[in-house]
């Protein structure tokens, strides 16, 4: 198990904070590897292009 | 009656008189009480509501009413259902302080007017976040094909205690796979309908703009029947089997399937003649957006408690949800966007390529409780993370799927994914009969099947 590095701790600390959230020091890692994937996946997003008159998808209407 | 009795065999076997609500409703409570101990499907059995329930039935066959369809038929709920006078706890304890529901979930409304009794509610990951049913509040729940094995999740007691034969139809719900990776695991049918085609209202949420309920049951005819009666309408005509055009799902799903899969899958497109395979675009992308809508859908309605009480979350529900809380709003409008364009794309190939598509539910048999990891591209991963590695994508357009069991003999369960346009649920009947007539759909415990 590698050691959290103090700057990863620091921007995680900071998302937390702006949304009026704590994370205690017992779920530290567990949210953090929780956020590396999640990241992943919100890279492979980020790089598929999507047109402006794409919009998010609201109620469905088959 | 024999405990596999189905839905249909319970209903004929009441209004005919042949046993009374009573009876059938006592040996299913005797049946859970002494041997659901072995598979932990149950959280609460509801003896007073369900045995009140059977009297109100015995008495109407008495007065000589006409007995509503399914007089009389035991199910199970899983544990986000509403059930009146009990508190909705969703496989958690962070809601216990919550007061009792004043009303039964809609749907449980509608299979109470149509006659069946809920008897019991039903173990689950907690808020639905998971696929293994593993629950530190309520414990796990095994496989009762094999109990060293996953029963799946997130609704793994409702298909578990179909599977053991203690109840013949239980209600689900499904985000992301937590009906069709339990229905797989356990070798019984389960159905995702069209998102918002059955009523969520009563439904604990998870990720509200995916999240769909359904049910599980051991036979086609019974899964049909009630979903019929949940979703308020008669059975739309099934199409002529010949009239579908079938194909399979290739590229994402047919990677990193085990060699039981693999064959299963060739046999069924075999039986069904299906020549045409066809790729849905993105795949991986589609899982992505999907698994990043419902962390932050999670993660959002979950904040304001995970603020203050984190600590009494499953641990491996709390750093997900606290993740998700944090996503950014463009990671997710993004995700909701891709979402669209997916849509388009799947809509588009139902009208120009196929009716039904044929795909796995899992990639492999049940993992073993002790193991619970997964091989995913040559890495073995977390089974509670990637058992959804094939609902996952097919979850974000809304889409219905029917999950069916494959017959293995010798073997554990292998389910199958149907997959159709919207509100197209008939042609998933009629494409599944079709397995039924040929044999390959089902259960067999023995070699000679």
């Amino acid at each position: 198990m590698t050691d959290l590095k103090p700057e990863d701790i620091a921007i995680i600390q900071a998302r937390a904070a702006s949304i009026n959230l704590e994370i205690p020091p017992d779920f530290l890692r567990g949210v953090m590897d929780n956020t590396a994937l999640l990241t992943s996946f919100a890279d492979l997003l980020e790089h598929y292009p999507l047109a402006d008159t794409c919009e998010a998808a609201g109620d469905y209407i088959p | 009656m024999n405990r596999f009795a189905t839905v249909r065999q319970i209903a004929a076997a009441i209004h005919s008189g042949e046993v009374n609500a009573r009876k059938v409703i006592e040996n299913t409570l005797e049946v859970l009480n002494r041997e659901d101990r072995n598979i932990h499907s149950v959280t609460h059995i509801l003896t007073h509501e369900a045995l009140t329930q059977a009297d109100a039935i015995d008495a109407l066959r008495a007065s000589g009413a006409t007995l509503p369809p399914l007089a009389g038929v035991p199910f199970g709920v899983k544990d986000l259902f509403d059930v009146t006078g009990h508190v909705t706890t969703a496989g958690s304890i962070v809601l216990r302080n919550n007061p009792p529901a004043q009303q039964d979930a809609v749907v449980v409304q509608r299979l109470k007017a149509a006659g069946a009794i809920p008897v019991a509610t039903l173990n689950m990951d907690e808020f639905a976040y998971g696929f293994a049913t593993e629950n530190a509040h309520y414990g796990v729940t095994f496989n009762p094909r094999d109990t060293t094995r996953m029963a799946g999740g997130s609704s793994g007691g409702s298909a578990a205690a179909v599977a053991a034969g203690f109840l013949p139809f239980t209600l689900g719900s499904d985000t992301n796979g937590s009906i069709r990776v339990p229905a797989a695991l356990c070798g019984v049918w389960g159905l995702k309908s069209t998102l918002g085609r059955l009523p969520c209202e009563g439904a604990y949420p998870f990720s509200s703009s995916l999240d769909v309920v359904g049910h599980f049951s051991n036979t086609l005819d019974d899964l049909i029947t009630t979903f019929h009666v949940m979703d308020n309408t008669f059975p739309d005509p099934e199409p002529a089997f010949a009239a579908l055009r079938i194909a399979r799902l290739g590229g994402w799903f047919a990677t990193n399937l085990s060699g039981p899969y693999r064959n299963a899958l060739d046999k069924v497109c075999a039986e069904l003649a299906v020549r045409h395979t066809v790729e849905l675009p993105e795949v991986a992308t589609a899982r992505a957006a999907s698994f990043l809508i419902t962390a932050a859908e999670g993660g959002n309605l979950h904040l304001p408690r995970l603020r203050k009480q984190a600590a009494e979350y499953d641990p491996a529900t709390s750093d997900r949800l606290l993740a998700g809380a944090m996503l950014p709003a463009d990671t997710y409008l993004r995700a909701q966007r891709f979402r669209r364009w997916f849509r388009a794309q799947v809509h588009a190939l139902f009208r120009d390529e196929a009716d039904v598509l044929i795909a796995p539910a899992v990639m492999c048999e049940a993992p073993r409780r002790d193991e619970a990891s997964v091989t995913v591209n040559g890495k073995n991963l977390s089974a509670r993370a990637n058992l959804g590695l094939y609902t996952q994508p097919l979850s974000l357009p809304g889409l219905p799927v029917l999950a069916v069991p494959l017959r293995n003999p010798g073997g554990l369960p292998l389910g199958l994914q149907l997959v159709a346009a919207p509100d197209r649920e008939a042609s998933l009947f009629a494409v599944a009969r079709q397995l039924e007539r040929s044999g390959l759909s089902g259960y067999s415990s023995s070699t000679k099947d």
